[in-house]
């Protein structure tokens, strides 16, 4: 136990998968620490690393070396009644497809050793909390993708975990979706909750996360609030021209996105750079992202 | 905190899946052997000791067999396609419980299987006998168990359909070399000695003259102790490539 007040701490954390093809070192020798009642973005382009990070967290990945604790009790020794405060929404869904949406939620309410009573309460409450009231009798191979995703979210909950570890929880589904999943997480922020969270969305990170890590090949790149990350790493503007590029724009650094440029413009030469635009010209004006930090950080090459 | 014991729970999970089932289970399980068995009994007019000679090892084999199958094949989907071992273990199960749980389930049901041919079989034939059923299952159980802890070594290292439905042949085989049919005395000393490797096999020597309320402690002890040793390293083998599996 340490004074540390972290409720995870990672140091030195490595993973290195054996196999026959070759041994694959998946994450590097990482530290990072996640502060309770907060929402951590762990972000990286595919292959990063990020889902066997979130392994290691949750028991089901062994690593090679370093330390990793969570409640300041090195993950190997969490006892049953730490382990019932975690909980994962997994990247790839894996809910019962034997049993019925209320089920799946029941029948893992009480793996948590909680009470049939209490489940029965808390099952509908869920299951409307996700709007999923009228699936409750379906099988899942009843439910859209976006169902899915719901409900492996409402199952996570289940437990009322205070850590709440979420690998890609919105991949995939429509705007309506991902729009109640932010507003039920940054409701359980306020509760007191931590989270941990991978996406490849960046405004949903910006949204979300107080913290940012950026990791890629198993290596952390950087990490901050997304406002530090984007002061850092990008000017503050973005314009974003589209094709035929006028000439004799000022000098900036550029980027070329297919039909159109982006250029990263300093704050101070914000204005002057949009003057010099010709009238013809068609183009965005707008503030530096996440996007374009992760963009810059994890370069433009395409993943595994 | 506790409540139930973890595979419990687990087992009550896989009773509200096959409740939804039974009618088909029953048809598959119970009354296709029941057919085999009506089948020989018509075709050689067997009489009353071959009757009492044939239930026991329709039981056991019948038990055994849908305990393989419905590991090899169930418990492949659940940890394959399903994903649900590792979603059991992310809600604090440890491999140990999901090896129990879904062994001891498929072991279970598949012993109801041979419960009920015991019972329509005796009928048929004309000896049922409430003892001698009784008696008779602790040997089925068994045989069930080291049957499905078998499935579960496979499984443990099968990725799809091709990795476990090479073993079913072997059901067959077993069907004819475990004495269901005829005492072991009538094969080679060879073959003799390739059935004392299997479950059933041990599970027939005891449930049948248990069956005919005929078995001593003697004959009791041997078939008792291969059996449980036989469970005790599948077990141990399962237990170990699962882990391997499951925690990368
Ligand atoms: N079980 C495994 N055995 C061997 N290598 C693995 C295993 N799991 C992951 N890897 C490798 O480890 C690296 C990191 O994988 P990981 O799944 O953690 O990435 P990720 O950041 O979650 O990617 P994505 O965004 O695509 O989900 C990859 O190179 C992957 O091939
Ligand atoms: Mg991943």
């Amino acid at each position: 136990m340490t004074a540390d007040k972290s409720l995870i701490v990672a140091q030195g954390l490595t993973k290195t998968y054996t196999a026959k093809s070759g041994d694959v070192m998946a994450v590097k020798g990482i530290d990072f620490k996640v502060m309770p009642g907060t929402c951590t973005g762990l972000l990286g382009p595919n292959g990063a690393g990020k889902s066997t990070t979130m392994g290691m967290l949750m028991g089901l990945t062994r690593p090679t070396e370093g330390t990793l604790t969570i409640f300041g009790t090195p993950t190997s020794e969490l006892t049953r009644e730490q382990r019932v405060r975690i909980s994962l929404v997994p990247q790839e869904d894996n809910l019962d497809p034997d049993l019925t949406v209320s089920e799946n939620l029941f029948v893992y309410g009480l793996f948590f050793g909680i009470a049939r009573s209490v489940l029965k309460d808390r099952v509908p409450q869920l299951l409307d909390y996700m709007q999923l009231t009228e699936k409750s009798g379906a099988r899942v191979s009843q439910l859209s993708g976006g169902m899915k995703r719901r409900l492996t979210i409402a199952r996570a909950l289940i437990n009322d975990p205070d850590l709440l570890i979420l690998d890609e929880p919105t991949t995939g589904l429509d705007p309506q979706a991902r729009v109640l999943i932010w507003q039920r997480l940054l409701e359980l922020k306020k509760t007191g909750k931590t989270l941990l969270l991978t996406t490849h969305y960046m405004d949903e990170a910006q949204r979300l996360c107080d913290q940012i890590i950026m990791i890629d090949h198993g290596d952390i790149l950087d990490e901050g609030t997304p406002r530090q990350l984007i002061k850092k790493h990008v000017p503050g503007h973005v314009f974003d021209m589209t094709k035929p590029i006028p000439k004799n724009l000022p000098l900036y650094e550029q980027e070329d996105v297919g039909d159109s440029v982006l250029f990263y413009v300093n704050d101070e030469d914000a204005v002057a750079f949009r003057k010099a635009i010709p009238e013809k010209a068609t183009y965005l004006h707008r503030p530096a992202n996440l996007e374009d930090v992760f963009l810059r950080l994890t370069g433009r090459r395409i993943r595994e | 905190m506790e409540r139930y014991p973890r595979p419990l729970i687990l087992a009550y999970r896989h009773s509200l899946t096959f409740m939804r089932r039974l009618p088909i289970f029953l048809g598959m399980y119970v009354l296709v052997p029941l057919i085999t068995l009506y089948g020989l009994h018509r075709g050689f007019k067997l009489d009353d000791t071959q009757a009492a000679f044939m239930v026991p090892g329709f039981m056991v084999n019948a038990a055994a067999s849908a305990a393989f199958i419905s590991t090899i094949y169930g418990s492949l989907m659940r940890l394959t396609m399903q994903g649900s071992y590792q979603s059991w273990l992310a809600a604090t199960l440890s491999v140990h419980h999901v090896l129990q749980a879904d062994v001891l389930w498929n072991a279970t049901r598949s012993t109801f299987a041979g419960l009920g041919i015991g019972i329509a079989g005796g009928w048929l034939m004309g000896n049922l006998s409430f003892m001698g059923l009784l008696f008779a299952m602790p040997g089925v159980i068994l045989a069930s168990l080291a049957a499905s802890l078998l499935g579960m070594v496979i499984v443990s290292r099968a990725y799809g359909f091709d990795d476990v439905s090479v073993y079913e042949p072997v059901i067959a085989a077993v069907f004819v070399f475990s004495g269901v049919f005829a005492p072991v005395t009538y094969y080679p000393e060879a073959v003799q000695w390739l059935m004392t490797l299997q479950p059933i096999y041990h599970g027939i020597m005891v449930s049948r003259p248990a069956y005919n309320l005929e078995l001593t402690w003697g004959v009791a002890f041997i078939h008792f102790s291969v059996l449980l040793a036989m469970c005790g390293v599948f077990y141990a083998l399962a237990y170990r490539l699962l882990s391997r599996r499951l925690i990368t």
